[in-house]
């Protein structure tokens, strides 16, 4: 091979790079980034429309598939004219696995069963009470624990501001179980440190 | 055929630059943004697989608006409708308003500039504004894009001055040397100097975790809990008891085949007097699709809510200083759980079967309430995930990660004592 047939090959490689590199860079600038990883919720949470005055909007609190973080979930329901009853329409809802959105765990035990909400107005707390299953059917791990305390807490905060602690029971009374890793024995606050806001409704809040 | 050598170079090499000014070209596109009337025009630039706008260019039209910490490569901007956003170098989060936002994008830092992907400014810091590419008319650049006063001062930082028109884009600074040694710092305080002669003395107190009978340890994949806790716990004692300086005492948890309470543990340790307290548990999730490993510390503000039996503890002062212990050693707690999170991340990264969470968790947990030294609970992966429970259950993984722990339980104790540990700097 002469001097002058390597030199045409050298530079036909050389603007055959040039070309790819500049396609390459272009198409990385067309390409439209991937949309925002939040579930799709809508569709499923309400298959059936409920007219509007006769229900009301709850806010219900999942977790994401990881384990770290809430996403929420906004339903329509039959209206409840009592705070107590606008909780146990929402813990309904969370408890009802069949409505779960894609992607998301409801973390609350298979086989538990609400028994009781109580709305205590002189200390703004809610007593809420389940079925033993709660405890007994809990996966054990320290993040599921965490997981199932704050589903409940912040959806029953959700429902009303009026609430500003939580006491979960199980067959009305306080949890006192030495195999559990949270201490379950006392009111709990919501925090929504963990909770993934959608665009939409990170703009409202 | 006979060639030219000067003009067959000349003939190819052309295309050449000029396809390498395309390639310029198109990494970089001129955008322009009109909301409320305003035009925002904006050059993007292709980074790192992403499109990325110049932080310089926005802080223009937040005028008296932003605030910039160099040394943490933190933004915040304030929205027309009065709405804080927060971004940061390296970080997918945004804060817009309180909330934190997953985008999936980081910021980034680029020959010492700052970079925002173009799809988070679109959404959060100007989600009205419409777009279209082209070059801007210059006509409208040159306008003043945001006129009225801001409607927030926010004095904090400084203050950008109104950039006046046709003044090319400033960079943001970094505070200069001046700026810096001006600001009061807590006077330095040496550490506490210990005789290199002697390593520090120390008591550890390991909790292997959820004892045979209980109904957690039954797990979906057949593979006990406590079989893997508290082989890991073994293999932490022998590392440590290495050192003639280390004892280690393990919680009891049964007595007579009746499983301890958490209170029970922690008050072994107490008693024991013992200056760290591990708790090595594997429990399952609520899915079996991925493993997700977790250290916990105790936090006082979970806890702050009054108890259920006010009366017995106001009778009993004894539980009132048992459920408070804890207090005095949150710090202590974190620091601990931060450096057994290091370690373990390492690890975890390298075996690529379970996923480190993104930090220690505060928590209010049973085993760690009553506490009179730093304690931490140690969440080592899901067991309802079969490829965890295959991997945990390996006598080499377990070695591993009980070294891991070892190395951060011995480079707390060196920290703590003023210690340079020669152990952690041969771990990074």
């Amino acid at each position: 091979m002469d001097i002058k047939t390597f030199l045409v090959l050298f530079l036909s490689i050389l603007l055959s790079a040039a070309l790819l590199a500049s396609g390459y860079l272009y198409w990385q600038l067309e390409t439209t980034p991937a949309p925002l990883p939040i579930p799709e919720i809508e569709k499923i949470s309400n298959p059936t429309p409920i007219e509007s005055d006769t229900s009301i909007e709850i806010e219900l609190f999942y977790l994401t598939l990881d384990h770290n973080q809430f996403v929420i979930d906004t339903r329509r329901v039959l209206k409840a004219d009592t705070i107590s009853g606008r909780i146990r329409r929402a813990i309904e809802e969370l408890l009802n696995t069949q409505k779960n959105p894609v992607n998301l765990i409801a973390p609350i035990p298979e086989g538990t069963q609400l028994q009781s909400v109580i709305w205590s107005d002189s200390d703004n707390r809610v007593y809420i009470s389940f079925s033993k299953e709660l405890i007994e059917n809990n996966p054990g791990h320290a993040l599921s624990e965490w997981a199932s305390i704050y589903c409940i807490v912040n959806t029953v905060a959700a429902q009303s501001t009026a609430v500003e602690d939580v006491q979960i029971l199980v067959d009305g009374e306080t949890i006192d179980n030495p195999s559990l890793n949270w201490d379950w024995s006392r009111p709990y606050q919501p925090d929504f440190t963990f909770v993934r806001y959608s665009t939409a409704q990170g703009a409202t809040r | 055929m006979k060639y030219k050598p000067y003009l067959t170079f000349a003939i190819w090499f052309f295309p050449v630059i000029v396809s390498l000014l395309n390639a310029e070209t198109a990494s970089s596109r001129e955008m322009l943004g009109i909301l409320d009337n305003q035009p925002i025009p904006l050059k993007t630039e292709l980074l790192q697989n992403g499109e990325y706008v110049r932080a310089a260019q926005l802080v223009l039209f937040f005028p008296n608006r932003w605030q910039f910490d160099g040394l943490s490569g933190t933004i915040i901007f304030i929205r027309k409708d009065g709405i804080k956003v927060g971004l940061k170098v390296g970080e997918q989060r945004v804060l817009v308003g309180n909330k934190v936002i997953h985008t999936g994008k980081k910021s980034i830092r680029h020959q010492s500039r700052i970079y925002i992907p173009f799809i988070n400014i679109k959404q959060f810091l100007l989600p009205g504004a419409q777009w279209k590419e082209g070059d801007a008319d210059p006509g409208l650049v040159n306008n003043n894009p945001v006129s009225e006063p801001s409607p927030t001062p926010f004095p904090l930082f400084q203050a950008t001055p109104v950039v006046p028109q046709n003044t090319p884009t400033p960079d943001i600074v970094f505070p200069s040397f001046e700026d810096l040694i001006a600001t009061p710092t807590i006077p330095f305080e040496p550490a506490p100097t210990a005789d290199s002669h002697t390593a520090p003395r120390a008591v550890i107190v390991i909790d292997p975790g959820t004892s045979k009978n209980a109904k957690q340890s039954i797990l979906p994949t057949s593979i006990r809990e406590s079989d893997i806790t508290q082989k890991i716990s073994q293999n932490l004692a022998e590392l440590i008891l290495e050192s003639p300086n280390y004892e280690v005492l393990f919680t009891n948890t049964m007595n007579d085949g009746v499983a301890l309470t958490p209170e029970q543990r922690a008050g072994f340790a107490n008693q024991s007097n013992a200056d760290l307290f591990i708790s090595i548990q594997c429990g399952a999730l609520y899915t079996d699709a991925i493993s997700q490993a977790a250290i916990f510390f105790m936090n006082p503000q979970l806890d702050s809510i009054d108890p259920p039996s006010r009366e017995s503890i106001a009778a009993d002062d004894q539980s009132s200083r048992w459920d408070s212990a804890y207090q005095n050693h949150v710090l202590e707690s974190l620091r601990l759980a931060r450096v057994i999170h290091f370690q373990l991340k390492d690890y975890y990264s390298y075996a690529k079967i379970i996923t480190m969470d993104s930090s220690p968790r505060p928590g209010r947990l049973q085993v760690l309430r009553g506490l009179t030294m730093p304690g931490v609970l140690i969440e080592l992966g899901n067991l309802a995930h079969h490829d965890t429970a295959q991997h945990l259950s390996r006598s080499r993984v377990q070695e591993e990660i009980a070294y891991k722990i070892y190395l951060a339980i011995n480079d707390f104790l060196y920290e703590r004592t003023g210690y340079q540990s020669s152990l952690s700097t041969q771990s990074q």
